[in-house]
């Protein structure tokens, strides 16, 4: 036993290696207990090993994903780390004797095999009906450096997912109450995603195969929810994005309120502790401290809501919709080149689909052609509520400062932080894009506290730790 | 270096099955990283929705061993006085008090080593988990909701279990607590504190296990309709919900629905009990529109 567990220490080396190139810390003494961990464990059990590694190098469940595709691609079922597996024996069915069974049945058979494991919750049949599926029509062409989704993507194709689908519906002759129904539907897709989740574990152990775990893992490069980019990101992902969204929002608030800052500790109330030290012959013994008031600190969000920042308009609701539930007061405004207040479509709406969909249809942020400008936009929240602000507001401007050649109004902003406590620019641009065309983030960099480039999380998070 | 002996938390199955015997049905998962909290003499920290028994394992677990079980319930504003230690300021200047008038000892030296020993010290959650003879479980309980300047507190105690006082010295631990840490992840923790615990996620439990849950949890809860409900709450969980359902409101929900009497789920049943699970209206319509 002893030589196997060397090989273990380099391979979780070799893994922290893995896991810190997609971004996910894993610091030193964080390692060093893996590998104590690993001495208590049964290592050669995989999923022992998973929760050894897991809990000591990963300290965040949003890195849960990412964690276990490194994991499944390193720690393949084919490696040699692993003695008994739960899976059928490889080399016998790769031998002939599961290839030839594999030959007598055709497409049809095999999807109705498929389908009678799925429903009967037999994983071995499944996995070995996924390789032989994935030998037939995945097409996998050796050495070429691919993440496998294509693979994947053909095998669906021919197996033909719809009528898969179909088949694990409860049949319609079937009187079923609703609550059935919607219980079965539910099911369905649970087991369609373990169809997929067999089948991508299968090209991943091939391409493995192929290449090397190091290899493959280089090129899958599996995204944390933190380094999504705002603007490409698809509505899937703004959807992870929005997840990770509320802790941020209430971080936010603990910043600025400035509430941790000042819980440490009160002031004496000397007054008041030398009235009461008299019931005790002057000895001060019970002592008093002056009470905190808290601070109800007002947010302003404005929000650029055109088509060029489409995603990340997604992203500022769903902050502004995190924000609400957080802070107080919270005033949420929208505009392309007219400003609306959309802040009672967020009290309003049960859930952010449907405030989105209400200032879609509802909020009148087009004025004359529907192109962004930021000039008009200011004018307009100048003179229908500056008079708002006060020294407890906050504002957070969200766009991309490209204002299509209209006028700037740079100086309405100069009114605009003179009456507030603080007013910043959140840009989903890359830095080094700003200021060219008709991005004019100088005219506006001179009266916000800051610009900021903000294209993910990480960098919003970044913005939130330095506000003191 | 493992903190305890005991032969309840010698294998993972030995956990497993131990903490079934106390009524906390543990995943797989929950059983490895208490196994390995144990040999590696680290505390666990327990991220997760409310309601999913992060609390409950910390109990469940003083049960299991037989132990006592300190609680610290953290809060903003949360300081050393309350968490670790205070000097009993009162029974100092009783004490000095006394001196003058009675034939006490009245030097400087004296009074200062009197007032500054363990009589005059107030012991808080923390420094009593690691004195007294008898091994402690530690539960610091929503450690997210205190500052991130506060957590540096609990610092020592976790990786050294020892307190610093500086009138008096460094006191070790008489005995090792295992200690347990929840957050429901309302802020990022410090890296250092992440860094010196084992993490562990308690999500929502999968269909099966929680049907496991319910039939333990509810007598008289029939296979069939504990399988439903699961599968229902499951259901639940995966359309966009303000308050998803916890694991403690399903089981409410399954006493409500044993006091009904009603044998099996259908539209009128769930129409009038969902209120149970659910806790916002715009969540119930969500739910009831799906139903048609």
């Amino acid at each position: 036993m002893s030589e196997t567990f060397d090989d273990f220490y380099d391979a979780v080396v070799e893994f922290s290696r893995l896991l810190r190139d997609v971004r996910v810390p894993v610091s030193m003494t964080e390692l060093v207990d893996a590998t104590l961990a690993i001495e208590a464990i049964s290592p050669v059990d995989r999923e022992q090993l998973r929760v050894a590694l897991f809990s000591t190098m990963v300290k965040n469940e949003s890195h849960r994903k990412v964690f276990n595709t490194v994991f499944d691609i390193f720690f393949s079922r084919r490696s040699n780390f692993f003695e008994a597996d739960d899976s059928p024996d490889r080399d016998q069915s790769e031998s002939g004797e599961g290839m030839s069974f594999g030959d007598q049945v055709d497409l049809d058979g095999l999807r109705e095999m498929m389908i009678e494991a799925l429903k009967g919750g037999d994983a071995q049949q499944l996995a070995r009906l996924v390789r032989i599926a994935v030998a037939r029509y995945a097409g996998i062409e050796r050495g070429r450096s691919v993440s496998g989704v294509y693979y994947s993507y053909r095998t669906l194709k021919q197996l033909n997912l719809d009528a898969i689908y179909a088949a694990l519906r409860p049949e319609e002759g079937v009187q079923l109450s609703s609550v059935a129904k919607v219980i079965a539907n539910d099911k369905v897709e649970d087991l369609v995603s373990s169809l997929k989740d067999s089948l991508e574990d299968e090209i991943r152990r091939i391409l493995v195969e192929d290449r090397g775990a190091t290899a493959v893992a280089k090129t899958i490069k599996p995204t944390l929810p933190q380094d999504l980019d705002f603007i490409s990101a698809s509505r899937d992902e703004i959807e992870k994005i929005r997840h990770a969204i509320g802790p941020l929002a209430s971080k936010l608030r603990a910043r600025i309120s400035g509430r941790a800052r000042r819980a440490k500790r009160s002031q004496l109330d000397f007054r008041k502790t030398f009235r009461e030290s008299l019931r005790y012959g002057g000895v001060p013994i019970e002592m008093h401290l002056r009470k905190r008031r808290p601070s109800k600190p007002e947010i302003f969000v404005i929000a650029d809501i055109s088509g060029s920042v489409a995603s990340f308009a997604r992203f500022a609701l769903q902050l502004v919709y995190a924000l609400s539930e957080n802070f107080s007061k919270v005033r949420a405004f929208v505009f392309i080149d007219a400003i609306d207040e959309v802040t009672d479509f967020f009290s309003q709406s049960s859930s952010i689909e449907e405030a989105i969909r209400l200032i879609n249809t509802e909020a009148k942020v087009v004025h004359l052609d529907g192109h962004t400008d930021y000039g008009h936009a200011l004018e307009q929240f100048s003179s229908r509520y500056l008079d708002d602000l006060t020294k407890k507001s906050t504002i957070l401007i969200l766009g991309d400062a490209r204002n299509n050649y209209h006028a700037s109004r740079a100086e309405l902003m100069a009114e605009m932080r003179r009456r507030s406590r603080g007013l910043y620019f959140l840009n989903p641009e890359p830095a080094n894009y700003w200021n060219s065309g008709d991005s004019i983030v100088r005219d506006y960099q001179k009266y916000a506290d800051r610009v900021v480039e903000c294209r993910n999380l990480r960098q919003l998070e970044v913005f939130i730790d330095s506000l003191t | 270096m493992s903190i305890s002996d005991s032969s309840y938390l010698a294998t993972i199955d030995a956990v497993e099955e131990g903490l079934r015997g106390v009524d906390y049905l543990p995943s797989r998962e929950i059983a490895t990283t208490v196994f390995l909290a144990n040999r590696l003499a680290k505390p666990i920290l327990v991220e997760g929705p409310a309601g999913t028994g992060k609390t409950e394992l910390a109990k469940a677990i003083s049960r299991l061993l037989s132990r006592e079980l300190v609680r610290l319930q953290c809060y903003e504003g949360l300081d050393d006085a309350k968490a670790i230690y205070e000097w009993n300021y009162s029974k100092q200047l009783l004490r000095i008090q006394s001196a003058k008038n009675g034939d006490d000892d009245l030097s400087w030296s004296g009074v200062r080593g009197d007032i500054f020993t363990a009589e005059f010290l107030l012991e808080r959650p923390l420094l009593h988990a690691i004195s007294g003879a008898d091994p402690k479980v530690l539960l610091v309980d929503e450690v997210d909701r205190v500052e991130v300047e506060t957590e540096a507190l609990f610092l020592e105690v976790l990786s050294d279990f020892q307190v610093t006082i500086p009138e008096f010295g460094t006191i070790k631990a008489a005995s090792m607590p295992l200690v347990i840490l929840t957050s429901n992840n309302t802020r990022e923790l410090s890296e250092a504190l992440k860094r010196r615990c084992l993490f562990l996620y308690l999500g929502y439990p999968s269909r099966e296990r929680e049907k496991d849950i319910l039939t333990m949890k509810v007598p008289g809860l029939t296979e069939s309709l504990a399988k439903e409900i699961s599968d229902y709450v499951a259901f639940l969980r995966g359309i966009d919900l303000k308050k998803s359902p916890s694991v403690s409101e399903s089981i409410d929900w399954a006493l409500t629905l044993i006091s009904l009497g009603a044998p099996t789920l259908d539209n009128d049943v769930v129409r009038s009990t969902i209120n149970v699970l659910l806790k916002y209206q715009g969540d119930i319509d969500k739910a009831i529109a799906k139903l048609a």
